[in-house]
């Protein structure tokens, strides 16, 4: 059910993405033909491209709660109605921003959010909630979502849960209480829309974000609704749509909120015609709309979910419609005749999905990504899942990761895949490992999910392995550090850092590239990696660090020497760490998708230049 | 010199507190941890201002970061100080930060309105100087004259954690009840710096580690400049002469002229607004007040880390340097907002320290 449910509430404020942009080019990870000029601001894809002096930093901004609803369908817009209208929504106040960080430059589709706490806040002070987002990647980018062209008019979602929540005194609150009650314990169901993301002028790196809370139920799916999935049936210039029917309340949820066009000067749904919801097959059709869309302010205020039929129930035959046939959003134009379909569940009713699509991995180590597969928004049981990895990027002959799957998916419409990473070498010389896309599909469903919808698969960032010195050396970890040093020199680039002409130069917390700056921040540096993940103040900011690297850097923070500090040289002898080298036979199935549907993937990155710098 | 001389002639001086009871002596250390974070903002606002890359810039970097680390070390044993006698220190609330321009907290200083802005030298002279200013400033290296004590309604610094120490020998081990577990290590680990305060012998080891810091006795010739009170480490940009170890003079230091020190306040500062606290600025710069509202953001992050770090939760003084390390870039971004209108086009944005919720 998850946020899509009665009781939820809307937000909607501005955030900051301050990226890195340096690390846009592949090219520049090589050390060796790294130039001076990367770390300095370029139009288009040039130099270090828009934002070169970008620390990574993800932060909410003058966010509020603008509308709550309640389980009895009641929305209060106004405080005096429910006190959760008005609250401030804020990060964490005890410890560093979030971090949002690409998978990988090859695979600059996934942008993922580390580090976000989120609370609630009266004026008073008083913290009403407070949770900690599961790291998650955006899902469905959508450039063509206003006509701002670029980023600007791009958006996309993140959907996840926030753990580890606590509430304060909600009494007052029929949503918050209600929310409280129904959610299963410490957990909360929320998505994130991002959009109107600004790379030039005064407002660079700063976009806007309007998203749901609402609760969460155990055994649920964390990043997506197990509900009725629709898409784009040709391309056109939305994004897919999720619906829930409520079978006890006899309502549907819709959440055209990614998928409506944006006006780029209000921020509001721009007019798309009568959108009606209809479930139809070719025996006949049943429309239980229209949407009511086109209000001011509607879209912040209710993030594009709406309840239909509004006013009324559904009826006994409109129920049996829209449970058991696909459900279509029509649009029809002033005038119009006739209605254009814009989005539309499959005809089968099937839909597949991993639960986590964005997975690091070192050689040998396991993760589990649960596919789950519904019908019409059921449990899909004995389906037969069938899956495919292949490299994001040349080579195509790099080793493969090793997948397992069971047979067929359970009754709950789950499956497990084991993701085993192997060593896949050095492809790309100068970049950590390689970069795949593990796509899947259902054996009983003629529906390619990722042509369905092109963000439906997942992304793999397999490690090299690392044979490492026994007694490390400033020269043996110097090359990793030079690379960040040079693709993030804010934080710790050259000692004076003067990005952009006519502006002071600043100082970088540490310089990565110089042995004395990292041995006086050496503890610091050591406490950092050692963070988990999802510690806003992890090092590194990017999370690319393989687990070999990462512990060779450890040793040769902690080995120090007689002078406290750690050692300049250090001892020859090596030891090969046991890996697993990729010796199963590489045995491609024969694809069922073309590799050029994540080849063309690679324009969609986040980082595109608008209007240079 | 005689020790008494010479503290009387090189210590801050701050109005009297009355510390005759448990309650005083919990007060006067909250007082204490006021008043050494107090310094923060203005040094750390004049550091993040030196732009240059000179070896006398970089020199001056160090110099002020090394007062503005011990300035830390202190507000942490001030704050192990009163939690090891029960008390709480706030940190974490809207009045803990003096809202600049200000007095300092306890009168230290006297009258001295302390302004937030740019490195210059008339800012170490008129400010940082008048702030650690002695009684009796030693004239380094001229042999001082007959350091006769004035007549004076302050106290000096060194008196003030005097009176604390005599109130806690005076109470004796009974009031040593706060909980061992809110104790902060592990964060500075010179000579003296590692102290959990448990009992009598660490509460005067702490109290004498602040206080010997303070005087600056020059007690290690390899680290001559830790042992320097702050008050002569800044007259150095004054006189533009690095101090050095000099077994000629009697005090063993002196000026050295051949060791200039030239910061040139245009080219080697950013040119940033005196006291943003007090600067509203125009729409147009609106990168400039967004970073100053992220800024305060930063700054109160870390003083919510560290009043959880020292009211029971000591890994969140973790959390805190992290976000010092994320202030220090935050800070450096907006000291590059050069404003487009209003009254102080031209000039550079700069901090608020302003607390936010």
């Amino acid at each position: 059910m998850s946020y899509l449910h009665p009781v939820r509430l809307h937000l909607s404020g501005r955030f900051r993405a301050d990226v890195s942009t340096v690390n846009n080019d592949p090219k520049h990870f090589d050390n060796a033909h790294f130039s001076p000029d990367f770390q300095k601001p370029g139009a288009d894809r040039t130099n270090g491209w828009w934002q070169p002096a970008g620390t990574g930093a993800w932060r909410l901004l003058d966010c509020h709660v603008t509308r709550a609803y309640r389980l009895d369908g009641s929305a209060a817009s106004s405080r005096n109605e429910d006190v959760a209208v008005g609250l401030a929504v804020r990060e964490a106040a005890d410890r560093s921003s979030a971090k949002i960080v690409d998978l990988d430059p090859h695979q600059q589709g996934v942008s993922m959010i580390f580090g976000l706490a989120l609370r609630l806040m009266d004026d008073q002070g008083h913290e009403l909630v407070h949770g900690e987002l599961e790291p998650v990647a955006f899902f469905d980018l959508n450039f063509a979502r206003s006509s701002a062209g670029g980023p600007s008019g791009a958006s996309a979602y993140f959907q996840s849960i926030l753990k580890n929540v606590e509430w304060g005194d909600v009494a007052a609150s029929p949503c918050l209480a209600q929310m409280k009650q129904v959610s299963s314990e410490r957990t909360l169901s929320i998505k994130l829309i991002t959009d109107q993301y600004i790379m030039s002028g005064q407002q660079r790196g700063y976009g806007r974000i309007t998203g749901t809370l609402g609760p969460y139920f155990y055994g649920e799916p964390r990043t997506f609704i197990i509900g009725r999935h629709l898409a784009p049936p040709h391309q056109n210039q939305f994004s897919p749509v999720d619906c829930r029917v409520d079978i006890e309340r006899r309502k549907v949820l819709i959440d055209v909120g990614n998928s409506l066009p944006i006006d780029p000067i209000t921020g509001d749904f721009l007019n798309s015609g009568e959108l009606t919801l209809a479930a139809a097959d070719g025996a006949g059709a049943t429309a239980i709309g229209p949407l009511d869309y086109t209000s001011d302010g509607n879209y912040s205020r209710t993030a594009g979910i709406y309840e239909l039929p509004a006013g009324r129930a559904l009826t006994d035959a409109e129920l049996a419609m829209v449970t058991n046939k696909p459900l279509h959003l029509l649009a029809r134009q002033q005038g119009a005749t006739s209605a254009d379909v814009i989005v539309a569940e499959n005809d089968d009713g099937a839909y597949v999905r991993a639960e986590r699509f964005v997975f690091r991995l070192d050689p040998g180590a396991s993760a589990i990504a649960e596919l789950i597969a519904t019908k019409f928004g059921v449990p899909f049981a004995g389906a037969t899942a069938q899956v495919k990895a292949e490299p994001f990027t040349l080579p195509e002959n790099s080793p493969l990761p090793m997948l397992a799957i069971d047979s067929k998916t359970d009754a709950n419409g789950r499956t497990k895949l084991t993701i085993t990473a192997v060593d896949p070498g050095t492809p790309r010389t100068f970049i950590d490992g390689q970069v795949y896309a593990i796509s899947f599909s259902l054996q009983e469903s003629p529906t390619d999910p990722s042509k369905f919808d092109p963000s439906n698969f997942i992304s793999l960032l397999m490690f090299s392995a690392v044979t490492a010195p026994l007694a490390p050396g400033w020269n043996d970890v110097h090359p990793i550090l030079e690379q960040y040093s040079n693709l993030y020199p804010r934080p710790h680039g050259p000692n004076l850092y003067a990005p952009f002409t006519g502006l002071p130069p600043s100082h970088p917390v540490v310089n990565l590239n110089d042995y004395d700056s990292v041995a006086e921040f050496a503890r610091h540096i050591a406490w950092a990696l050692d963070l988990p993940i999802d510690h806003p103040s992890h090092m590194p900011v990017t999370r690319d660090l393989s687990g070999a690297k990462r512990a060779l850097l450890l040793k040769w923070l902690r080995e120090v020497g007689a002078d406290g500090k750690p050692k300049r040289i250090g001892a020859i002898a090596a030891a090969a760490p046991a890996t697993v080298r990729a010796t199963l036979a590489v045995d491609k199935p024969t694809p069922k998708f073309a590799a050029q549907a994540f080849k063309a993937r690679l324009d969609l990155t986040r980082h595109q230049p608008a209007d240079g710098v | 010199m005689n020790r008494a001389a010479l503290e009387s002639a090189i210590m801050l001086r701050l109005v009297a507190q009355p510390i005759s009871s448990l309650a005083d002596l919990q007060k006067a250390l909250q007082n204490a941890v006021r008043l050494e974070h107090s310094t923060i903002p203005p040094y750390l606002t004049a550091l993040a201002t030196l732009s240059g890359d000179s070896p006398s810039v970089r020199y001056a970097r160090q110099v002020i970061r090394d007062v503005v680390i011990e300035e830390m070390l202190h507000m942490t044993l001030a704050c192990n100080l009163l939690n090891a006698i029960g008390g709480h220190p706030e940190i974490a609330v809207a009045g803990f930060v003096p809202t600049y321009p200000h007095e300092l907290p306890m009168g230290v200083a006297g009258d001295l309105v302390v302004h937030l802005k740019r490195y210059s030298k008339a800012l170490i002279e008129q400010t940082f100087m008048k702030i650690e200013e002695p009684e009796i400033p030693l004239d380094i290296p001229v042999k001082p004259a007959a350091l006769a004590r004035a007549a004076s309604p302050t106290i000096t610094i060194g008196q003030f954690y005097a009176a604390i120490r005599t109130q806690i020998v005076q109470n004796g081990s009974r009031i040593f009840t706060g909980d061992p577990s809110l104790q902060v290590t592990g964060f500075f680990l010179g000579p003296g710096e590692n102290i959990a305060v448990t009992d009598i012998d660490s509460a005067l080891l702490a109290i004498e580690t602040i206080v010997e810091q303070g005087e600056g006795t020059p007690k290690s010739p390899m680290d001559l400049q830790k042992h320097i009170a702050h008050f002569y480490r800044f007259q150095q940009f004054s006189k533009g002469m690095r101090i050095v170890e000099d077994a000629s003079s009697h005090i063993k230091v002196s000026f050295d002229p051949v060791q200039p020190l030239t910061i040139d306040d245009a080219a080697d500062v950013i040119q940033m607004v005196d006291d943003p606290p007090l600067v509203t600025y125009d729409k147009v710069d609106w990168r400039a007040e967004q970073l100053s509202v992220e800024c305060d953001a930063s700054y109160s992050k870390i003083l919510r880390a560290l009043h959880r770090g020292f009211n029971g939760k000591p890994e969140k003084v973790n959390d805190a340097v992290g976000a010092m390390f994320e202030f220090k870039t935050v800070l450096g971004e907006l000291l590059q907002q050069k404003l487009n209108a209003g009254p102080h086009v031209g000039l550079f944005a700069g901090p608020r320290y302003k607390f936010a919720p």
